[in-house]
């Protein structure tokens, strides 16, 4: 019981201590910049013309993108044939590639 | 600044007015910048993380709903910009910058003829998410739900902070004496 008091007290003295030492840090550690309100109004309009900018940007490219998607479906659509052959080549191309690849590579480690 | 004219000026601040918002950030700029010194112990980067909160705070003056005070969004705004600080310098492995940090504060003490108490040296090495809770608990007076808020964390992690801080500033306090 005795013991429990003299933590208390103990803990009691340390935020005492520590508010204090707070105190004396808010009168000592002015901010070295203290802009008057038209300086942050200049840089207040500044980051509002830059976050605008950012926000069109992405509309900008949602919209591109939403496009595009719409454009392909619409194609797939009207012309399956076309995307049919469009897609066969170029499933070609890719396995082609490949098989170049590993027949190349083969090719090199018999040489050894 | 009362709450009234503060409230009247957010108002206008989300509708808008730069003017208004440029009011609210000159009156708030030393209280946020304080608050930081005390978070970081150090004043240079106390005042680059007050000029990236007030940023934050001009971009997304309009998601401010009021459910708690303007001084508390943006000690939350702040808090979570100095965490994240902290991280990306504990990757570049800044344990000696941390020591450095702690020695610009004391110079700042010293060259004003200053005492730099032990206390203080105790406070600066303990780990910044202890410091805080004990600020936030102590010194602001918020209660541990709103610490648990302001931080992203239960309510009892906020008090196991606060109560391992403190038994590590006694116990080495103890020491000290000794």
């Amino acid at each position: 019981m005795r013991d429990k008091e003299i933590d208390d007290e103990f803990e009691t003295r340390l935020i005492q201590e520590l508010s204090g030492e707070w105190n004396r840090m808010d009168k000592l550690v002015p901010p070295s910049l203290d802009l008057p309100p038209s300086a942050w109004e200049q840089r207040i309009q500044a980051v509002w013309r830059e976050k605008k900018r950012t926000e069109k940007r992405e509309n900008l490219l949602f919209l591109l993108i939403a496009l595009t998607v719409i454009g392909g479906c619409l194609f797939v659509y009207s012309y399956p044939y076309v995307y049919a052959i469009v897609q066969g080549l170029g499933l070609a191309v890719a396995v082609g590639v490949v098989a170049v690849t590993v027949f190349s590579r083969k090719g090199k480690r018999h040489e050894f | 600044m009362s709450q009234e004219r503060e409230r009247a000026l957010i108002q206008q601040a989300q509708r808008g007015d730069s003017a208004a918002l440029a009011s609210l950030i000159h009156e708030h700029y030393s209280f946020v910048f304080k608050y930081l010194v005390k978070v970081s112990m150090d004043p240079k980067m106390a005042e680059d993380l007050a000029q990236d909160t007030m940023i934050r705070c001009m971009e997304n003056i309009g998601r401010y709903d009021g459910s708690s005070l303007f001084s508390s969004w943006l000690i939350t705004i702040a808090t979570r910009l100095f965490i994240d600080k902290t991280r990306r310098k504990k990757r570049e492995n800044s344990w000696m910058k941390q020591e450095e940090n702690a020695r610009r504060l004391r110079w700042n003490y010293e060259s004003q003829q200053e005492d730099w108490t032990d206390l203080l040296d105790l406070m600066s090495r303990l780990p910044a998410d202890q410091r805080i809770a004990i600020l936030l608990k102590h010194y602001y007076g918020y209660t541990y739900d709103e610490i648990g808020t302001l931080l992203g964390i239960p309510a009892g992690t906020a008090k196991s902070r606060v109560s391992c801080g403190l038994t590590e500033l006694r116990k080495e306090a103890v020491r000290h004496e000794r």
